[in-house]
């Protein structure tokens, strides 16, 4: 019902009470009837009194705010629902009922309201003024959930920007493997070629020299093209559920030669009784490998890598998430994090909005693609996890993955 | 090797490519003979009966999969048992699956070195 005109109309009908003698019902509505008629609608209704206190409900609030209708009777509203935005609760002043009592004539506003059991909904809130008994103003509120349908949309919207991404990457992949087809030809000619020289010339030392150098050369043409393939192929992940330690300890592993070449040192603080997250283990190999590697070559000799692992509850959400604004979590979510931390030279702010792009690198030749971040990202976002990169205040650079925990919030 | 040479059959459109890999591979002391459609491949194939054969995927005409299929499906046992060793340029996922599919026995992926195409090679005959 809209609340305006039902009001209004209620207005219209105390005003016609006031013109007539008291007790006599013009038309036959009375403020009884109307709250008969109120209990029955499934819209959640309640009005206050000038101090924000409840003095009638119907039966769909009671039910939402799961309490006892006399128990409802006399509290005051942001009591039993103290409601939050954006993840941060709402201040008293800003709370539609003493929006209202304060002067707005109406609200209509989105918030979210954690249920006595712990669900946390999205309220479409309504509210209207009113001052229909002299002993000063009400306020006129109703509740409207719209949980599903906010939830609904995020999916259809999830889908969207998964197809979009499909299309898009289709056709970099397509013309991904063209190429790559077209240049690993040439690339094997030249490879065979080298290994046939290196093999024959019994040259000096500087022959030698020049056919290792031609042969690192195609090496590095190779890589590039094998990032391209892995930023490109849009398979199918095969997600298991995995717990996080063994899999940062396997891409340890994996870098270990690197660590020792540069000395470093590693430290691990690995939580027990992590919750199991759902993970394609060997592209999350991957996104740690890139990681350490990164790591490792921003380090001087003699640095240190720190990899932490928690879980934690979220109690608000990241400022922004990679490069983008994401609403993949939602604040009271439990989730997984992996933390990896270097004292390397971190990253000069200027080029921070570009670490993401493929083919963006500052790395010498022989070190980087410009693909690993690329590659990192795309990974977990196929994951629905996320990642933030920023330099510590007292230097070097702190990666941040989180990732979703099995049965939270789907 | 008992007493004879081995002989390979590589089927490879890219001359260069081929006179490299027979080059080296008739070094290694390897008998070697050079399809470079996929039709030649097949009569060769048939006619000779190669120890093994090195395949490269993308061929014009018939691709390196289907000329796979039609070896496996031959109606000679022996033909039909010749190990096959994919050269392939695409992904080494894509590789992977291709050789399961197409039902050679192993690939390698370019650019190879040439021990490591030697190592593929040996692990069949």
């Amino acid at each position: 019902m809209d609340l305006k005109k039902f009001v209004g109309h209620l207005n219209e009908e105390r005003a016609a009470m006031r013109v007539g003698k008291e007790g006599i019902e013009p038309n036959g509505l009375s403020l009884e009837n109307m709250k008969g008629a109120l209990s029955s609608l499934v819209e959640s209704i309640v009005w206050t009194d000038q101090e924000g206190k409840i003095q009638w409900s119907n039966d769909p609030f009671d039910c939402l705010v799961e309490q006892k209708h006399k128990k409802v009777l006399g509290s005051k509203l942001i009591d039993l629902m103290p409601l939050m935005q954006n993840g941060h609760k709402l201040p008293s002043r800003l709370y539609p009922v003493n929006l209202l009592l304060d002067g707005e004539h109406q609200v209509r506003e989105l918030y979210q309201w954690q249920k006595p059991s712990g669900k946390l909904l999205d309220l479409e809130v309504s509210g209207v003024q009113m001052d229909w008994n002299r002993s000063g103003k009400n306020a006129f509120v109703s509740f409207h959930d719209i949980t599903e349908q906010k939830h609904t949309e995020e999916e259809l919207r999830e889908a969207q920007l998964q197809l979009i991404q499909a299309v898009k990457m289709e056709s970099v992949g397509g013309l991904a493997a063209g190429i790559a087809h077209e240049v690993k030809n040439p690339l094997a000619v030249l490879q065979m070629g080298v290994d046939y020289l290196a093999n024959s010339a019994n040259g000096t030392g500087e022959i030698q020299a020049v056919l290792r150098d031609m042969k690192q050369a195609i090496v590095r043409a190779d890589n590039v093209i094998k990032g391209l393939l892995d930023f490109s192929v849009s398979r199918k992940l095969e997600f298991v559920l995995s717990d996080l330690n063994p899999l940062v300890n396997r891409s340890l592993n994996l870098v270990k030669h690197e660590l020792h070449k540069k000395q470093m040192t590693v430290v691990t603080d690995l939580a027990e009784d992590l919750p199991k997250i759902c993970v394609d283990r060997n592209k999350m190999e991957q996104v740690f490998v890139n990681l350490y590697m990164n790591a490792i070559q921003a380090v001087l000799k003699g640095g240190t890598m720190r990899v932490k692992t928690y879980q934690k509850r979220l109690v608000k959400i990241g400022k922004v998430v990679g490069r983008r604004k994401t609403d993949i979590f939602k604040v009271g979510e439990k989730v997984v994090v992996a933390e990896i931390e270097d004292t390397g030279v971190g990253i000069p702010e200027a080029n921070m909005d570009r670490i993401f792009d493929p083919f963006f690198t500052t790395k010498p030749l022989e070190q980087g693609t410009g693909l690993g971040l690329a590659v990192t990202e795309k990974i977990v976002q196929m994951h629905k996890a996320s990642i933030d990169i920023e330099n510590k205040p007292e230097g070097g650079v702190r990666v941040t993955l989180m990732f979703k925990v099995k049965g939270e919030n789907g | 090797m008992n007493g004879h040479k081995k002989k390979l059959l590589i089927v490879e459109d890219d001359d260069a490519i081929a006179r490299l890999l027979s080059m080296f591979l008739r070094e290694q002391k390897f008998e070697v003979s050079v399809a470079q459609d996929g039709e030649a491949a097949l009569q060769e194939a048939k006619s000779t009966t190669p120890d093994l054969i090195i395949l490269d995927l993308i061929l014009p005409s018939l691709s390196g999969e289907e000329i796979c299929k039609a070896i496996r499906e031959d109606d000679d046992e022996e033909v039909a048992r010749i190990p096959i060793v994919v050269l392939t340029a695409k992904s080494a996922d894509v590789d992977r699956i291709v050789c399961k599919v197409t039902g050679a026995n192993s690939y390698v992926t370019k650019p190879f070195d040439r021990q490591g195409l030697l190592e593929e090679i040996r692990k069949w005959i």
